[in-house]
């Protein structure tokens, strides 16, 4: 095996990141709605992909400011080096089964997307996202990495703007959604889609529970609904998600069928959100949820659903001035697991489980350039052996991804250091610390792994055009 | 002769006055200058300009001639400091000359901008002897001699102070934008020679005192 000088690929990715540092022109070359607003990306990012109040306003009136481009195309691509804390895994017999992670303390390309974004009409915009994933099987014992492509979230929208001749601003917007992610159509960053972390290592190991909403559904399914945001005041949104068959099949291209989440019917999914501005600050209350039956087996839809009831509470906070940024997001999800066909097939231990999620995020940018983010997070829920089995059980080819005493809990922080030396470029050092990793400090996974054995460093370069 | 110069010289002002000013806007164009400021520009600057948030200055009430010179500095990339080019140059570069006379308009002729009194009475008390005053040691004149007793900034021409004849309202505006644009005018990033030589001198204190006293105006 080729001895790997661990040191020199931290110090080339770490060269290059001191390099970007030296003075470099302002940039001229935008992504797509950049070039179509004709604006920086600080007009409506604090930092990709965190929307400021205009950024929002962007969104919300369907990406339709601005000139509409004849070549609506943008691309994004990251590479990265992971370093977790301890990469040696062992197998469901406790014997050492090689690396964690196969691509450990080294270079690695995670891939890249092309957008076709932008105003089609004054009232017609999309955000479509296609991505080519580099890592679709990063874990041990696969012999190499295998890169696969897939539609990534996409958001088509179509809206209405209406205010009376004696107002002097546009005090209702009225908006129809087609996305394949629940929360991808949000204008917040405390909900799940375009929440904290942007970006993360595209091969650590991370927890194994998490509610739906947070990503379960996420490029599986077709959503439309209808929004309003009311006065600078009120948003309410009501949508359907479906899985996305048939002519919205597109939506989940490249998804693995045996694998993928799909749904009975149509689920309902609401959103409602206060807001206010005074000032440099920028604020919102809010709550959104989804009631979603998911088929058990999708070989077998006879064997029947899963009924998965998510209620969130989030909020959002921006202070937004020159030099200083001080932004924070908060969003608590409860749900409600009914779990239907897992227990009568003795998947599940019992018939109605609890998971929840909170996360609080707190983030500083100076000039646009140089920011820092600290984030804390905490999955807890019912104790289910049957859902959560542990690591000695045959099903797991590895014991990392185990469960300790069926116990879905997991707890950490994140802590991001940012620097954007142009407006394309983002130099990333994030560091995820784990208190608890599924079930457990200690000896989560039955073989003596720990906890803070998945922490991860992650140093990671974001370029997009 | 002499009456032969007159003429020609009225003639050539007038000329030259509706040149410089522009056609006055159609009733089309008005609208549709109407409907990019209730439709866009509100979404920073505000419902008819007044701005909520300090990084984009109020426009209401502001001298129609300096908006129009100003959007015309900004489509032609003239005026270049960062805040500028970073969110305004995509913003009027598709707006042709009618409608930017069309929008200065419109937003000159809304209830003028307000603010707040913020910070201590001592340090807008020396903002207001600064702003009447000036600062004769440091050949700093008073910004009132130009700007207006009471900051609401005038157009005089075909009479010039310094060379300019557009002196924008400064009474209401945000203390935050306004200190941001004397210091782009000292480090010359906002291309403004007679007001560079004016601001040059002015400390940071003296520029919060200034700017906390207009913005209470």
């Amino acid at each position: 095996m080729r001895a790997v000088n661990l040191k020199s690929n931290w110090a080339i990715l770490l060269a290059l990141t001191i390099g970007a540092q030296l003075p470099i022109g302002k940039a001229h070359a935008l992504p797509v709605f950049a070039r179509q607003t004709g604006q920086e990306c600080i007009a409506c990012h604090i930092s990709f992909p965190e929307l400021t109040p205009y950024g929002r306003y962007f969104k919300l009136t369907g990406y339709t400011i601005g000139q509409r481009q004849w070549v609506p195309l943008a691309m994004m691509a990251q590479e990265g080096i992971t370093s977790i804390s301890n990469n040696n895994s062992t197998d469901n017999t406790g014997a050492p089964n090689g690396s964690v992670i196969n691509r450990d303390n080294n270079p690695l390309f995670a891939g890249y997307s092309i957008f076709l974004a932008g105003k089609a009409t004054d009232f017609l915009g999309a955000f479509i996202q296609y991505t080519y994933n580099n890592v679709s099987n990063a874990q041990s014992p696969a012999a190499q990495l295998k890169g696969a492509t897939a539609t990534d979230n996409t958001d088509i929208r179509a809206v209405y703007k209406y205010y009376e001749p004696s107002e002097l601003e546009l005090n209702y917007i009225f908006g129809f959604t087609l996305n394949n992610n629940p929360t991808v159509q949000d204008v917040w960053n405390s909900t799940p889609a375009f929440g904290f972390p942007f970006t993360t290592s595209p091969v650590a190991p991370t927890p194994g529970a998490a509610t739906l909403i947070d990503g379960g559904l996420a490029q599986q399914v077709a959503g439309y609904g209808v929004y309003a945001y009311l006065k600078k005041t009120l948003y309410v949104e009501f949508s359907l998600y479906q899985t996305a068959d048939g002519m919205l099949s597109w939506m989940r291209h490249g998804q693995d069928p045996s694998s993928e989440a799909r749904l009975q019917g149509v689920n309902p999914y609401y959103r409602v959100a206060l807001t206010h501005d005074w000032g440099p600050h920028s604020a919102m209350i809010g709550a959104y949820g989804i009631n979603a039956r998911v088929y058990a087996d999708n070989n077998n839809p006879s064997a029947g659903t899963n009924r998965f009831v998510d209620n969130a509470f989030d909020a959002q906070y921006q202070y937004i001035t020159n030099p200083h940024v001080v932004t924070s997001q908060f969003t608590f999800i409860y749900e409600t697991q009914h779990q239907d066909a897992n227990f009568a097939s003795g998947a599940a231990s019992n018939p109605t489980d609890v998971l929840k999620t909170w996360k609080a995020k707190l983030t500083y940018y100076y000039q646009r350039k140089y920011g820092a983010t600290f984030q804390y997070f905490d999955t807890a829920g019912t104790i289910d052996p049957l859902l959560y089995p542990p690591g000695s059980d045959p099903s797991f080819s590895s014991s990392i991804n185990g469960f300790l005493n069926g116990s879905p809990n997991s707890r950490g922080q994140i802590y991001e250091l940012d620097f954007v030396p142009i407006q394309n470029l983002r130099l990333m050092l994030q560091y995820t610390a784990y208190n608890k990793f599924n079930g457990g400090s200690n000896n989560y996974d039955g073989f003596g792994r720990n906890a803070s054995f998945n922490n991860t460093m992650f140093l990671n370069i974001w370029f997009a055009y | 002769m002499i009456k032969g110069l007159a003429v020609l010289v009225a003639v050539t002002t007038v000329l030259y006055c509706e040149l410089s000013r522009g056609d006055e806007p159609t009733a089309d164009t008005k609208k549709a200058a109407s409907k990019v400021a209730v439709e866009l520009c509100s979404a920073c600057h505000g419902p008819g300009g007044q701005s909520v948030s300090p990084l984009f200055p109020r426009l209401n009430g502001q001298v129609e001639q300096y908006l129009v010179a100003q959007m015309r500095a900004i489509k032609g990339k003239t005026r270049a400091d960062p805040e500028a080019s970073e969110f305004m140059w995509g913003m009027v570069r598709s707006l042709d000359d009618s409608v930017i006379v069309a929008l200065a308009q419109y937003y000159a002729n809304q209830p003028p901008m307000h603010g707040a009194a913020t910070g201590p009475a001592a340090l807008r008390e020396e903002g207001n002897k600064l702003f009447h005053n000036g600062v004769p040691a440091n050949k700093i004149r008073a910004c009132a001699d130009c700007h207006g007793d009471n900051a609401e900034g005038q157009y005089i021409y075909p009479r010039e102070i310094e060379g300019a004849s557009i002196f924008p309202r400064l009474a209401g505006q945000h203390s935050a934008y306004l200190v941001r644009q004397i210091s782009v005018i000292q480090n010359q990033l906002r291309d403004s020679p007679i007001m560079h030589g004016i601001v040059r001198q002015l400390t940071e204190d003296q520029k919060q005192a200034l700017a906390t006293y207009l913005e209470s105006r």
